[in-house]
């Protein structure tokens, strides 16, 4: 609905139109949070850009901000958050616009998938209600009124789209009533009613039986895949960027410390940290133990000075210590940044 | 060969069952109804509205309940045709106890019907929005709380009229006080839901989050402590009828009997002993009740 007034009453018909090319531009975001304990800056100096048809893996331990970050360029940070910095999405600065249209930008483009199936649909309510509802308002905000008959059956559609073998039943069920996977799937069925461009899922599968897990993971392929959607695929889970992203972003306290696409991160991994990442994935061949990265998470109030990463890091100099590394282009689309590549070419 | 057929089809997936209108009600009473002494409150609830409804109809002195005087039958004792006996100006007990009711549950209506839902909103957008808003709604509802209920009503009644209508008025403008806070406690941990951030993505405004997203998760609570309300009302009604500020005689009300029937104990107790005892089971159906549909519904008031 964001690109022409459509024709098509259903939202399968809706969701294969291709969509219109987009580009969503991150520079320089930052967010602080101050407390009692100081200013925390949760996200330091972040850049990201995300074109049509891409998919678009982030990932880092718990806590290094990626949640964060994808919070910012939803609007859904708490008002105690101060952002900084660019989300330019075809131009437009998000951060600039009156916040009216920065919404209606948000809604007609982008849409989130929880981490949580259970706790991102109201328990209070049938999924057809929740169902119904969001379709009635889509269709309110093109100027249409749409009877019961018609959202009940672009719910049913709509879940059978996402895989849901019984939409009927599905929709008279409680959201306690139904498993997690299943949840997950009317979680990302409830997205899809507004036809987003961007899917942003933050860690869709954690919540997730394994065998689930493989499931929900190709659906949202496909969704990217064969209907031009873009996504942002937030994840701790080296394996699930590896299969599914085409680039990769690692996130380490706040800072994207590496980009790259998937193959060359997983064939070349630069900065120490990821390859600590790398190493922590435990290998079925079964040679050698996982060995892990020493230490924790820094603190965000009393971040390390520099190089976030130096307290931990097996190769820090002097440098790193002193300042903040930036971003050194190390291979086609691949930076990192981390001063051992300082003059690399 | 037919039993393996049948076996078969054992395992053939079936179909679901469909989900019948109702369903969640009957499951309802059937968690509720384990419970004795809810089931209790719950009869004793209905049995008190049933007869605050009825009194013009079962009441067997109907003119009793009003400006009557038979000074021929003042204070008989309990007996034939005056199961309840008669007070000072011979007017039937039984008939002014169940005329009582009413009056009892004018109150408690006016105030549960005006002051939850005030103190509801006052909640709602107090957790809701946070910051100053909540520092100012809610330090205003800490104000209110500092006062005493019976107090404040009395000063109110002291300075208005005292009668019915204003009794009302004072115990409501210290009622929803308690409702604010336990809404303003919900709606704060509720906002932060996931469901909560999806219909915001999804275009919700902030009264539809507030009101359809946030408010019917937060009705358990709120029902259960409207229950408990209702026979602590009660009882402050009375108390203020008793000390002379809420409803004037000859109206039947419950406190006010058991005031006027104070000067002709200990001779005289059924003037007192049974409004008295209709304060008590009015108050224990409600409190029973409430506690049920607390543990029913799992929640902390």
């Amino acid at each position: 609905m964001s690109t022409t007034p459509d024709t098509n009453p259903t939202p399968t018909a809706q969701a294969v139109r291709p969509h219109d090319a987009h580009t969503l531009r991150v520079a320089d975001l930052s967010v602080t949070f101050r407390g009692f304990e100081g200013t925390a800056r949760v996200v330091d100096r972040a850049n990201l850009e995300v074109g049509t048809g891409e998919l678009i893996g982030i990932v880092g331990e718990t806590g290094c901000g990626k949640s964060v970050l994808m919070r910012a360029l939803l609007g859904l940070l708490p008002g105690t958050a101060r952002v900084e910095g660019e989300v330019s999405f075809d131009g437009r600065d998000l951060r600039r616009l009156p916040p009216r249209e920065r919404r209606e930008l948000i809604l007609a483009h982008f849409n989130m998938v929880f981490q949580d199936p259970v706790g991102s649909l109201n328990p209070f309510f049938t999924v057809g209600d929740q169902m119904r509802e969001v379709l009635e308002q889509a269709a309110k905000r093109r100027g249409r009124r749409e009877s019961r008959a018609a959202l009940n059956q672009q719910a049913r559609a709509l879940l059978a789209h996402v895989q849901l073998d019984d939409p009927e039943r599905v929709m008279r069920a409680y959201p306690f009533q139904l498993s997690g996977g299943m949840n997950q799937r009317v979680s990302i069925a409830l997205a899809l009613s507004t036809d987003p461009w961007l899917i942003v899922a933050d860690e869709p599968t954690t919540a997730l039986d394994v065998t689930v897990q493989a499931e929900v993971l190709a659906l949202l392929q496909r969704l990217v895949r064969e209907e031009g959607r873009s996504a942002l695929l937030i994840t701790h889970s080296m394996g699930v960027v590896r299969t599914m992203a085409d680039r990769v972003l690692v996130m380490y306290a706040g800072v994207v410390v590496e980009e790259a696409p998937t193959a060359a991160l997983f064939s070349e991994p630069r900065h120490p940290y990821t390859v600590g990442l790398l190493q922590c994935v435990p290998r079925l061949t079964g040679q050698a133990m996982a060995t892990g990265i020493p230490g924790t998470l820094p603190n965000y109030t009393h971040a390390p000075s520099g190089c976030r990463f130096h307290p931990r890091c097996p190769h820090a100099m002097a440098i790193c210590r002193e300042r903040r590394p930036p971003d050194f282009a190390v291979g086609a689309s691949h930076r990192v940044a981390c001063w051992l590549y300082d003059g690399h070419q | 060969m037919e039993a393996l057929a049948s076996a078969a089809s054992e395992l053939e997936p079936r179909p679901a069952r469909p989900a019948r209108a109702g369903q969640g009600w009957r499951r309802g009473w059937y968690r509720f109804a384990r419970n004795p002494t809810a089931v209790v409150g719950l009869a004793i609830t209905i049995l008190v509205i049933l007869i605050a409804l009825l009194a013009p109809v079962i009441a067997p002195f109907p003119a009793s309940a009003g400006n009557f005087v038979d000074f021929a039958n003042m204070l008989k004792p309990p007996s034939w045709p005056h199961v309840f006996g008669t007070d000072n100006a011979g007017r039937d007990m039984l008939t002014r106890v169940l005329f009582g009711y009413r009056i009892s549950l004018v109150l408690v209506a006016f105030v549960l019907a005006v002051g939850v839902p005030i103190g509801v909103v006052i909640g709602l957008v107090a957790g809701y929005y946070g910051g100053w808003v909540e520092t100012v709604l809610m330090r205003l509802t800490d104000v209110f709380l500092s006062v005493p209920p019976l107090v404040m009503a009395m000063a109110i009644t002291a300075v208005l009229s005292p009668n019915l209508f204003n009794a009302m008025i004072a115990v409501t403008s210290l009622w929803w006080t308690w409702h604010a806070r336990l809404v303003h406690g919900i709606t704060a941990s509720l906002k932060q839901e996931d469901y909560v951030d999806a219909a915001r993505l999804m275009g919700a405004g902030t009264w539809h989050i507030m009101i359809r997203e946030i408010l019917p998760n937060a009705l358990s609570p709120v029902l259960v402590k409207l229950t408990l309300d209702a026979g602590f009302v009660i009882l402050i009604g009375a108390g203020l009828s008793f000390l002379g500020l809420g409803v004037q005689p000859p109206q039947a009300d419950l406190g006010t009997m058991v005031s006027a029937g104070v000067t002709d104990l200990p001779s005289s107790w059924w003037e007192t002993v049974f409004p008295g005892l209709a304060i008590v089971l009015a108050v224990l159906g409600f409190n029973l009740l409430g506690d049920g549909l607390r543990d029913l519904f799992d929640v902390d008031v």
